[in-house]
């Protein structure tokens, strides 16, 4: 199974199926290409571009690896130190200041209109809602909630065998 | 500028009951911008405490689901509402009996103010890669990659 | 002593309307018992839950006012997850990106509720 030509008697292997082996193959076809072009063009150039798809393939392995890792011992470890932290937030201050004057959006903020509105003076002239519309939602609601604290384990034998200990 | 926005967030954070503090950070919980009533605790609105969520939002992407867009937290007093907006984190902090919908609501709210605080961010980031490449110019590959986690 | 299919048979029944699986770890993250439909990498999965229950509940033991943690939700892209603890436990249901939060926290309190007594008779054996 290891073994790229022991596909004969793999009976997965018309399956395009996602393991460890897809994504190292993958993006380095388009580099491929590149390679092959290049070939054609002149001999010296697939050297070149050898050495650049062996940099950009470590770089990808590297980066890939890097972002598979599951670092679990990480969490106590990573507290930034006091004076960088204290120069990123002077540094996102200063820079916040200039990108809200230079966005345009002097104005003060505005919240968004409820999505389903578009026109607010449509949704302000027309009728208040019913009373009994009310009436109905609140009923409504009411049952949902009855019926989330119904929500329990059916009880069907118990869980723990206590051993005949005298 | 900067107060037109905090009273802007000030404003969205009244709109919720019981909701006590609005922190915007970068990846590695630094404060970009936040507001806060006096009954959010101190301690809550540090980087100590804002990048853990940074680093499990980054650990919850592997859990084979795809990548981790939110992580609510119910403590026996608070909860805590946490969304990674790349480039930036939303940080909520609330009382336990609030609306955890309404809260997750005010992220749309927040859509223009997102926007305009990531061009903060990436620009920073920007300055900062250059910089590091003029620090260590002939190995740029694997100093890119120790570096990245911390940049992006 | 825990009837293993009863176990299983109790955990299952948080499977239904797009909850796939249901999982019980413990303290370190290793897998107990499993309940689910399709077989993706729940240990790993299991894992990462653990780690993520145990960062977030130390953070807020120091910086929240010493809070205690009850319950975890997380989405991503593809799906939602709940931890919450149970006994000396950590009970965790996975669903689809289309189950709401509100039925996957009240399930969970559920399961935690049934599970949290038989669980602590066995801790404490």
């Amino acid at each position: 199974m290891g073994c790229c030509f022991s596909s004969e008697e793999d009976k997965d292997q018309d399956v395009p199926h996602a393991n460890e082996r897809t994504p190292l193959l993958d993006p380095s076809q388009a580099d491929h290409i590149h390679q092959i072009q290049g070939g054609r063009a002149s001999r010296n150039s697939i050297s070149q571009n050898q050495k650049g798809d062996e940099q950009s393939e470590f770089t990808r392995i590297l980066r890939q690896t890097a972002i598979n890792v599951i670092d679990v011992t990480s969490s106590d470890s990573q507290n930034m130190e006091q004076g960088e932290m204290q120069d990123r937030a002077t540094q996102y201050s200063n820079r916040l200041n200039m990108v809200l004057s230079a966005s345009g959006r002097s104005r003060v903020f505005q919240p968004n209109l409820p999505t389903g509105i578009t026109s607010p003076q449509m949704t302000l002239t027309a009728p208040p809602v019913s009373l009994s519309d009310v009436q109905l939602i609140s009923s409504f609601s009411e049952k949902c909630s009855n019926a989330a604290c119904e929500i329990k384990i059916q009880h069907k034998e118990s869980l723990v065998v206590t051993f005949g200990v005298p | 500028m900067t107060e037109d926005l905090k009273s802007y967030l000030n404003k969205q954070m009244a709109t919720v009951d019981n909701l006590h503090a609005i922190a915007i950070t970068d990846r590695d919980g630094v404060v970009i911008i936040k507001v806060a009533n006096q009954m959010a605790p101190d301690t809550a609105l540090r980087q100590a405490f804002l990048s853990v969520f940074g680093i499990m939002t980054e650990q919850a992407s592997k859990m084979g689901m795809g990548n981790n867009s939110k992580i609510i937290n119910f403590y026996d007093r608070f909860q805590t509402v946490q969304i990674n907006a790349h480039p930036l984190l939303l940080h909520f902090i609330a009382d336990r009996d609030a609306n955890t919908g309404l809260i997750l609501e005010l992220e749309h709210a927040l859509a223009d103010v997102l926007q305009d605080i990531s061009k903060v961010v990436t620009m920073i980031a920007q300055v900062r890669r250059q910089a590091d490449a003029d620090l260590f110019p002939g190995d740029n590959t694997i100093n890119h990659c120790i570096r990245s986690r911390f940049i992006y | 002593m825990l009837k293993p299919r009863a176990l299983s048979d109790v955990l299952s029944q948080a499977n239904t309307g797009g909850i796939g699986s249901t999982l019980l770890l413990n303290s370190e993250g290793s897998l107990l018992a499993f309940s689910g439909f399709g077989d993706k990498d729940a240990s790993a999965a299991g894992a990462i839950a653990s780690n993520i229950w145990t960062s977030f509940q130390k953070s807020g033991q120091l910086s929240l006012d010493d809070s205690k943690l009850d319950c975890v939700l997380v989405e991503c892209k593809l799906g939602k997850i709940a931890i919450t603890k149970v006994a000396n436990l950590l009970l965790c249901l996975c669903s689809s990106e289309n189950v709401s939060f509100g039925m996957l926290k009240t399930k969970i309190t559920a399961m935690s509720t049934y599970l949290e007594e038989p669980l602590s008779q066995i801790a404490s054996s």
